[in-house]
């Protein structure tokens, strides 16, 4: 499925989906799975390296993730609000 | 004992517990006990992760806020104001500690030795840089202790990827400044392209120490016991530091009163006299050394009392684990499951108890055995430990005589 198909999805059924910006990438993908994907994109290069988000994703969050990487946060939550998720800030 | 397991999520567990025991109605005296006995130091933060997580599981709002001044009374003078939450990177000496003091070495290298030289159109900048990246080659010292000594102990818990992802990037760096460093002391320099390369270079670097501060450090404060701790920290010695001075780490002993006397009249040399026969110290070290598997006997207190030291430990222990509490020598994940299996053993409500888990190429059993008297009187625990992948591949005969007949 690309992305475009989940964009689709998510404005359609229009569910509740809300992301934490200090919740653990770990946990964000495993409540949503799709976020794998849109966070590859974002520039979380590591994260579909077999093994990772089982480990350092525990402990990486949005937050620090931008930080680190040196994203700009506007774009992360431009990026997942495209995606129909709801965007909170611990 | 419980201060040095360090596991935030299994704190939140017990946490919860006691949040939810009040909630049941237990007496608060009941509680704070309990509170008292397995917590030594808790941060209100994780209190409050507690009180969310069970928002999360369905505990209304407003109970959850009842609760709040119940287990405020409760935990009165021993959250953070007594007991300091414990922040192993801030004890001098550990090997966090350490990591995190080389990093600022590092960034202050960076900012004060190199950035202000980047120019190399200015004059006399070129010494001034070389000088600088010559200094931060000291990185690779940083690496290697990362690499060589804490990497094989995430590997032992199954945590894999990530020192292969960090690895990888801690080569890159040095490969990079290996290029910089060859480039600023070539003759004809293409100072933009130098630049560029510089400010590659630093990013990855802090990239680096973000991901070792926020990523690797709390990963392996979960994750390794205390004695892991201790040999990382002896180890390192062997590679070396950047910072000059690295303080001696020697965490706090709970040895009895009893066992340091037991462990001071312990005779050096002579003989040990059993049942079934008399035995030279030496010959018994040794042949207990011999047995193919690993042994660690915990006496009727939880302290370890003995271990072999057999050539391929399956489970490292250090020999400071001796007079100390079992919790000691189990990752913080799986200490609540031993110390469950010590009370069933104590209780007699089992004798044994085995476990089987895949490691790497091996194939381990891990065994525990009541040990008890003639009068069945509860005197320890010993584990047995052994990777039975070999014996698993076993088919077919092999007699003595068929080996005769060749």
């Amino acid at each position: 499925m690309t992305t475009e198909n989940k964009q689709f999805k998510g404005v359609l059924i229009m569910s509740e989906k809300i992301i934490d910006l200090n919740d653990s990438v770990h946990d964000i993908c495993n409540k949503y799975p799709e976020m794998v994907q849109i966070l590859e994109e974002l520039g979380f290069k590591d994260i579909t390296k077999p093994g990772m988000l089982n480990t350092a994703a525990k402990f990486m969050t949005l937050d620090k993730g931008a930080k680190m990487k040196k994203i700009d946060i506007n774009q992360i939550e431009d990026k997942l609000l495209t995606f129909g998720y709801k965007i909170r800030k611990g | 004992m419980s201060e040095l397991i360090n596991n935030r999520e299994k704190r939140k567990e017990v946490l919860k517990d006691i949040i939810r025991q009040l909630h049941e109605g237990a007496a608060v005296e009941e509680v704070k006990a309990k509170f008292e006995e397995t917590f030594s130091g808790v941060s209100a933060t994780e209190i409050s992760e507690a009180e969310q997580a069970l928002i999360l599981e369905g505990v209304p709002v407003d109970e959850v806020q009842k609760l709040c001044d119940v287990h405020a009374s409760v935990f009165k003078g021993s959250i953070e104001e007594i007991h300091r939450p414990k922040d192993e990177t801030e004890i001098p000496g550990h090997p966090t500690y350490v990591l995190k003091k080389e990093n600022r070495v590092i960034e202050n290298i960076i900012e004060t030795e190199i950035t202000p030289y980047i120019d190399l159109k200015k004059e006399g900048n070129k010494e001034l840089l070389l000088k600088g990246l010559q200094n931060l080659s000291k990185i690779d010292l940083h690496y290697l202790k990362k690499e060589n000594i804490i990497f094989p102990f995430m590997e032992k818990y199954g945590i894999t990827a990530p020192p292969k992802v960090m690895w990888g990037v801690d080569d890159e760096i040095r490969a990079d400044l290996k290029e910089v460093t060859q480039l600023a002391s070539s003759e004809s320099v293409n100072e933009e392209e130098l630049k560029s390369k510089i400010n590659n270079l630093i990013e990855k670097i802090n990239e680096m120490i973000f991901k070792e501060e926020n990523i690797l450090i709390p990963m392996l404060l979960e994750t390794l016991t205390e004695d892991e701790w201790l040999k990382i920290a002896s180890d390192s010695k062997e590679i070396g530091f950047i910072i000059d001075y690295v303080p001696n780490w020697t965490p706090v002993k709970e040895y009895k009163e009893e066992l340091i006397e037991e462990l001071e009249e312990r005779p050096k040399e002579g003989m040990v006299t059993l049942p079934t026969g008399v035995l030279k110290l030496e010959e018994l070290i040794a042949m207990l050394n011999t047995l193919p598997f690993d042994i660690t006997f915990v006496d009727k207190n939880d302290k370890v009392k003995y271990f072999s030291e057999g050539p391929e430990r399956i489970f490292p222990r250090t020999r400071s684990v001796v007079g100390r509490n079992v919790s000691n020598c189990h990752p913080p994940q799986s200490v609540h499951v031993v110390e469950k299996i010590v009370e069933d053993f104590k209780n007699g409500i089992k004798d044994h108890e085995d476990f089987w888990i895949k490691m790497k190429d091996s194939f381990v059993l891990i065994r525990y055995f009541a040990v008890r008297n003639e009068k069945k009187e509860y005197l320890g625990v010993l584990e047995v430990t052994q990777n039975i992948k070999p014996i698993q591949e076993i088919t077919g005969e092999k007699r003595l005589l068929s080996e005769f007949m060749k």
